[in-house]
């Protein structure tokens, strides 16, 4: 390597990210202030989240086989097509903040469905595969409650990169991941996309909707 | 009794009473901080019963799920998960003013907001945080936030911990240093133990050479980041090699008085031929973050914290076969005879094996093999038959006995990657019949993402004594380099291993696809070159194209490593490979990436 054009690229880049940093900072701070400005004048709203949107899209999803929590193999995108409305997300076992809740938010709309449960198909795909074995997330399964219509899937790293991209999901690692719900109300519609984090309520109701007699 | 002896001793009852009072005090303060403690650990509030909070106004969290913990860390720093940004609550970040406020949670992924300034919160302003989600800003919080139902007692024990959570930085972490061990145990084959020593001083020498202290933005002559520059939150490196001495039960006392001599912020790497255990529990009870050590049999024990690995070694590797024999097509081995050194990692891998080979259908036979001879050896290997396979449980230091032994009748004979270091030295006339469990990524594969690795060993002028091995430390050192410049000034143990779990596959991806675009400019520069000189007719005709550029995902020897809040090993399977032939040492994968 040559030292003097490594040096140079070196300090270039650091001159351009203390330049980025300078505006970020003042970006930063400007954000703020319109932040403050803004809850000034909606004193006791909860301030709508900016990623919070809904979408309607025709993802191609790819063949792969994934693993059930079970150990069974499972062949996309067959696997969701029994005809039933499909609700879906991604998660992973070990993640500390978003995916409890989002998990937690399935587990309870499965709750408020009540006897109407077993008409939507619940799916759940792991984005840390490697991690999370089938065993991984049968325990994830239980501790959520998740009933018969709720499963959990994981496979190879590529299989599900694969996945997430068919859904445009895939932000590179994990640790980028953010919540979004998906549904479907059979197969061969489109795909209703809803960013941002959603109470149960809200996705129950959305999910009531697409079914027959909703 | 005299009126003197009579005023000493209500002088002395008052001192006593002062002492009592001023106890009591301390004792209450100290258990408000314990009970704060167990609501942000545990979600246990100081009457017992379990913390409680909602989301979305109707979904309970409770107990453990509503801990602290579970979204700020045992750090209290927090973390960004996409678009989510969990906010820093230690005592510094919740409660000193805003120009007092440590500059930090640098994260890449979120610049925008690194600055976290906020007016500082007192108890009352805190509460309502705690309790209704209106953050210092007078903003209401994101439903990530649960609202707690948290009674006086609860809210006062809390803050008492908050205030005291990571102020300080840890021991080791200096305001111009940062002091590292690392911990070399018994038994290591010198030359190994040479080198593993020379690249770490190197490494720290390196660092140092064009590490500027303060705030100045000349003299850098390696990456920082544009943060660290301006803050001046750059620090001189220093390192101590702990080496060890005697039977491992010893180790414990030896590694207690090298730590009260001069305690490090973290141990970087580290060197044994078999036993870690005592140097991992060492490391969990004094809360020291024990940085990727270079073992083949690293302590798998679920809640352990302060410990990071590559792999589980051995263990994984039996788990990997096992998974292999179970599943593979084709008549099953009628018996599997493995021959294992009588050592602690010999006793470990071979138990591992048998028990997850339980239910197989598949007969295990363990053979411990004492003494290290070739004449042992070839008996040992003589039991298995041509309907048998045999896993073998090489060392490294054993390989070269395979020169002098037949090889067995079995059908297949399996080899330890781990802890024959690779694929080489195995004589031509083993291959035919030998598969390699290979946790490794393959060479072929691997040679693009160590070209930054060799290159730096030459430059440093060491010697290539085990790629694989040297490799890894060399990912030790770099990235513990990269944590700690962008924990700025927040150097907090545990920090630095949720940094460690959270950053690690990112790091890799990116850190590859920089090399990756370094190399295409230098590519570039290279072919115009290149050209330049063979229109000048200075040199032959166009021979081999530079090396085709793929995605890559590590720059290391494994195809991925990846971890995650509560992951200690982060490399998770093996592939099982042969060689092409018998004339050269190259390897073709059998199977796909095996993850048991």
């Amino acid at each position: 390597m040559n030292k003097t054009i490594m040096s140079r690229v070196v300090r270039i880049t650091a001159i351009a990210e203390v330049i980025a940093l300078v505006w970020i900072a003042a970006a930063a701070g400007q954000a703020r202030a319109q932040q403050m400005d803004h809850s000034h004048h909606h004193h006791h709203a909860a301030a709508p989240a900016a990623q919070d949107k809904r979408g309607v899209e025709n993802y191609k999803l790819p063949a792969v086989g994934l693993l059930r929590q079970d150990g069974s193999k499972a062949a996309f995108p067959a696997e969701l097509d029994d005809g039933r409305p499909v609700m879906l997300n991604f998660i992973y076992t070990s993640c500390t903040a978003i995916c409890p809740v989002t998990t937690q938010v399935f587990s309870q709309v499965q709750d408020k469905l009540g006897a109407d449960s077993g008409k939507v198909r619940m799916v759940s795909v792991s984005i840390d595969p490697e991690y999370d074995t089938p065993a991984r997330l049968d325990a994830f399964a239980k501790k959520y409650k998740a009933g018969t219509q709720w499963q959990f899937y994981t496979g190879t790293r590529e299989a599900s990169i694969a996945v997430q991209k068919a859904f445009d999901a895939y932000r590179g690692d994990k640790m980028n991941h953010v919540p979004v719900t998906y549904l479907r109300a059979a197969p061969g519609k489109p795909w209703v996309r809803l960013d941002g984090l959603r109470g149960p309520d809200d996705l129950a109701r959305e999910v009531r909707a697409l079914m027959p007699n909703g | 009794m005299s009126p003197s002896s009579s005023g000493l001793r209500a002088a002395c009852q008052t001192l006593l009473l002062v002492a009592a009072l001023a106890t009591g005090s301390f004792v209450s303060a100290a258990d408000d901080v314990a009970a704060g403690r167990r609501i942000y650990m545990e979600g246990v509030l100081p009457s017992g019963k379990p913390l409680t909070g909602l989301r979305f106004g109707d979904v309970t969290v409770a107990g453990e799920e509503a801990a602290c913990v579970k979204c700020h860390r045992r750090s209290g720093m927090g973390a960004v998960e996409g678009e989510i940004l969990v906010a820093p609550i230690t005592g510094n970040y919740l409660f000193m003013p805003p120009d007092k406020t440590l500059l930090a949670n640098m994260d890449p992924r979120r610049g925008k907001s690194f600055n976290l300034s906020h007016p500082p919160y007192d108890d009352a302003s805190l509460a309502l945080a705690i309790r209704v989600g209106r953050n210092a800003n007078q903003v209401t919080m994101n439903e990530m936030m649960p609202r707690y139902n948290i009674d006086d007692d609860g809210l006062r024990a809390l803050t008492a911990y908050l205030r005291q959570l990571n102020v300080e930085r840890s021991p080791g972490a200096g305001d111009k240093t940062v002091r590292f061990a690392t911990i070399v145990a018994p038994g290591a084959a010198p030359e190994r133990r040479q080198v593993f020593v020379d690249m770490l001083k190197a490494a720290v020498t390196g660092k140092n050479a064009s590490t500027v202290v303060g705030a100045q933005t000349y003299g850098r002559r390696h990456m920082t980041s544009a943060a660290e520059m301006v803050l001046g939150t750059e620090r001189r490196w220093e390192l101590d090699v702990w080496e060890l001495t005697g039977e491992p039960a010893t180790w414990g006392a030896q590694l207690e008085a090298y730590y009260r001599a001069n305690p490090p912020f973290a141990v970087l790497s580290g060197l044994t031929n078999g036993h870690w255990m005592q140097v991992h529990e060492f490391c969990e009870a004094r809360q020291l973050p024990c940085w990727f050590p270079l073992t083949d049999l690293p302590p798998v024990r679920g809640g352990d914290f302060y410990s990071l690995y590559f792999s589980r070694g051995v263990l994984l590797e039996a788990d990997v076969l096992a998974s292999h024999l179970k599943s593979r097509a084709g008549p099953k081995p009628a018996r599997l005879v493995q021959i294992h050194r009588d050592d602690e990692t010999g006793r470990a891998a071979a138990g591992q094996l048998r028990k997850a080979m339980a239910g197989s259908g598949i007969a295990v036979e363990s053979q411990p093999w004492q003494d290290a001879s070739a004449k042992t050896l070839a008996k040992l290997l003589a039991v298995a038959g041509p309907k048998d396979e045999i896993m073998l449980w090489l060392p490294a230091e054993n390989r070269a006995l395979l020169a002098e032994v037949a090889p067995p009748k079995a059908r297949r004979v399996y080899l330890s990657g781990q802890l024959a270091s690779g694929e080489r030295g195995v004589p031509s006339n083993w291959k035919g019949a030998m598969r390699i469990v290979y946790p490794f990524e393959l060479p072929q594969r691997r040679d693009l993402n160590l070209s930054y690795f060799r290159q730096w060993l030459r430059l440093k002028r060491l010697p290539m004594v085990d790629e694989l091995f040297q490799a890894r430390l060399y990912f030790a050192t770099t990235y513990m380099t990269d944590t700690v410049a962008e924990m700025l000034d927040n150097l907090h143990r545990d920090y630095l291993l949720e940094r460690a779990e959270n950053m690690i596959s990112r790091r890799e991806g990116s850190r590859a696809q920089e090399e990756d675009q370094a190399r295409q400019a230098m590519h570039k520069a290279t072919r115009a070159l290149l050209a330049s000189r063979r229109a000048a007719g200075d040199m032959g005709p166009e021979t081999a194209d530079p090396q085709e550029l793929g995605l890559r995902h590590s720059t290391t020897v494994f195809p991925v490593l990846e971890l995650g809040p509560g992951q200690r090993f982060a490399s998770k399977g093996a592939y099982i490979v042969r060689y092409a032939d018998s004339h050269s040492d190259t390897l073709v994968a059998e199977t796909p990436w095996i993850i048991p």
